[in-house]
């Protein structure tokens, strides 16, 4: 069950990841939308956290298949899991 | 016709007889502009294109006529209270009821009896005028204010926008702990970096609200700019470390003197520096350059970032400017910095000007200050160092009613070697003063009951001078600090209190008293 996450705010995208990593969740991590095509070029994402609702329905266009979850932030690594669960 | 005339003429219905010709005739040799309207209908829809006042005779009040005024001026916005004359024969009774009652909760009416003699209408007509202009005045000043509300309210969205990308990292960050509720050195340093983030934040916010308000109070001296920017420079350096940029300062060979505030001038090039770091990507280069030019000094920041588009480069020192780009977004820049510069600058004489090719291609940042051309005076020792923390251990009290800030210092300063008592509340700190005679006491000022000036009072009438007093305070200002002064205290740190900050004030402590 792999993760992409799209963040720009480079501390954030990098707790993000080590969170969903530390719970053996599979992730990849970039700061947007275009870093974000590349990967989802390479692989298939179960999950996309993106920053904010604007991006969903951009984001929800390059991968048709993956579930993209926008959180309202601040959010906690539980909330965080419960949304990639 | 413009539009601002058209909210000063005078709209006149008279549809018997040469009535309208006339009145339009002696109003306007009086400086009145007027428009003959051929009945209510017409005047109803000039009105809504504006007018300053309505005039009507009472044949103009036909039965269907009144309620298509009526919802006319209904329609008129909120500040709005358009002046009527009504010109009528009947002197006292049934016309008069009748307008008034129709129009006299809504409007401004005024009656002119008939016949009417032209000097008193001209008088009416200049009166409700002057009137209808105080109402344009009241105009304007909610449009102000409409816009300071939507000003307010964008920047409030611009906040909490900014607050909660480094608060979501701090968060996440400090939910990383181990099973044994240990942090490790990654995700501390981050709520560390992060947590700085955000008290910069705070302080630049506060700076500038203190900037335009004209309440900064600058502490002028003559300095050597070279002393200021080493200052700045040893401010950045980590952060440039951090981010892979090099940044090179190059020196005047000659003492370039300015008359500034020596901690403001430190800002100033901090935070442009600083800038140039944040929007330099890693492996790229900043170039710091102090020359003189004429009779100003010059601070040449120059990079190899990613650049300014053309079409921002005007307003880059507008409040907010970098928030409404996206590489500001990224960075955690509100847009705070450049505006607190531009503003801190003005206060001393002094500018900035920024150049870029365009995005991609670096930018240039000149920082002007006059050089001070008054008598030889000696130049300043600014940021004189203190002496390196010689690693004494102290008695220290601490007096704090928030108990994670009490904890948290109560923790840290007890891993440097200190002893130390946390108290919550100034009676018990007093005690604890009294009883342990301390070397230093960090003591909250908005403490509930007894607060920390009045803490600081019973202190030096128990203690004398005996224990350096430290105020601990949410407020900066310098009037908060003379307050603090004048309470007891020898010294001010405005929250949240860093640890560097204690060890500075404990490394100019004298030696320690025999007998700890």
């Amino acid at each position: 069950m792999r993760v992409l996450v799209i963040e720009p705010y480079a501390d954030l995208r990098m707790e993000i990841a080590a969170t969903l990593r530390r719970e053996h969740y599979p992730c990849d991590a970039v700061a947007d939308v275009a870093d974000a095509a590349q990967e989802i070029g390479r692989h298939g994402y179960e999950h996309i956290v993106v920053d904010g609702d604007s991006m969903r329905a951009l984001v929800a266009s390059l991968d048709p298949a993956a579930h993209v979850i926008s959180l309202r932030k601040p959010f906690g690594r539980d909330e965080l899991i419960r949304a990639v669960k | 016709m413009s539009d601002e005339d058209r909210s000063r003429r005078v709209l006149i219905v008279a549809p018997v007889g040469r009535d309208a010709e006339l009145m339009c005739t002696h109003l306007e040799a009086a400086g009145m502009p007027c428009h003959v309207c051929a009945d209510v209908d017409e005047a109803c829809l000039e009105l809504a294109r504006g007018a300053g006042v309505l005039i009507f005779t009472e044949e103009a009040f036909t039965s269907d006529a009144s309620p298509r005024l009526a919802h006319a001026l209904d329609q008129q916005p909120a500040w709005s209270d358009v002046p009527m004359i009504i010109l009528s024969a009947v002197p006292s009774t049934e016309t008069k009821s009748r307008s008034f009652g129709a129009f006299g909760r809504r409007t401004n009416v005024t009656f002119v009896d008939r016949p009417v003699r032209i000097q008193s209408l001209v008088s009416a007509a200049q009166t409700a005028l002057r009137a209808r202009e105080r109402q344009y005045q009241i105009r304007e000043l909610m449009d102000k204010l409409e816009d300071r509300v939507h000003e307010r309210d964008r920047f409030l969205a611009i906040l909490g926008h900014e607050l909660r990308n480094p608060l979501g990292a701090i968060l996440l960050a400090s939910q990383m702990r181990d099973e044994d509720g240990r942090l490790d050195g990654e995700h501390a340093e981050l709520i560390e970096r992060q947590s700085r983030h955000l008290t910069r934040l705070v302080n630049d916010l506060l700076d500038l609200s203190r900037v335009v308000s004209g309440k900064i109070v600058l502490k002028r001296q003559v300095i050597d700019l070279a002393d200021a920017l080493r200052q700045s420079f040893e401010t950045v350096t980590e952060s440039a470390s951090r981010q892979s940029v090099t940044v090179e300062v190059r020196y005047s060979i000659e003492p370039l003197p300015v008359y500034v505030d020596p901690l403001r001038a430190a800002q100033i090039l901090t935070n442009v520096i600083g800038n140039a770091i944040k929007y330099t990507p890693g492996g790229g280069h900043v170039i710091v350059a102090l020359e003189r030019d004429g009779d100003q000094a010059l601070v040449r920041v120059a990079d190899d970032g990613v650049g300014i588009a053309a079409d921002r480069i005007g307003t880059i020192f507008e409040l907010f400017a970098q928030a409404e780009n996206a590489i500001g977004r990224a960075q955690g820049g509100m847009g705070i910095g450049l505006a607190l510069v531009r503003n801190l600058l003005q206060l001393h004489d002094g500018t900035i000007t920024a150049e870029s090719d365009g995005l991609g291609k670096g930018s240039e940042f000149v920082v002007r200050l006059p050089i001070f051309d008054g008598e030889h005076v000696p130049l300043a020792k600014t940021f004189e160092r203190a002496p390196a923390h010689d690693g004494e251990p102290r008695r220290i009290v601490v007096i704090e009613d928030n108990v994670d800030v009490r904890e948290l210092l109560r923790l840290k300063l007890r891993r440097l070697g200190h002893e130390v008592d946390a108290v919550a509340d100034g009676l018990a700190g007093v005690q604890a003063i009294v009883d342990h005679r301390p070397d230093l006491a960090l003591v909250d000022i908005g403490l509930p009951g007894l607060d920390g000036y009045e803490v600081a009072a019973r202190v030096r009438r128990s203690v004398g001078n005996d224990v350096v007093l430290v105020a601990v305070s949410g407020f900066g200002q310098p009037e908060d600090k003379r307050k603090a002064m004048d309470a007891g205290f020898d010294e001010h740190i405005t929250k949240p209190a860093d640890v560097s900050d204690i060890e500075s004030l404990l490394s100019r402590l004298p030696p320690r008293r025999e007998g700890m």
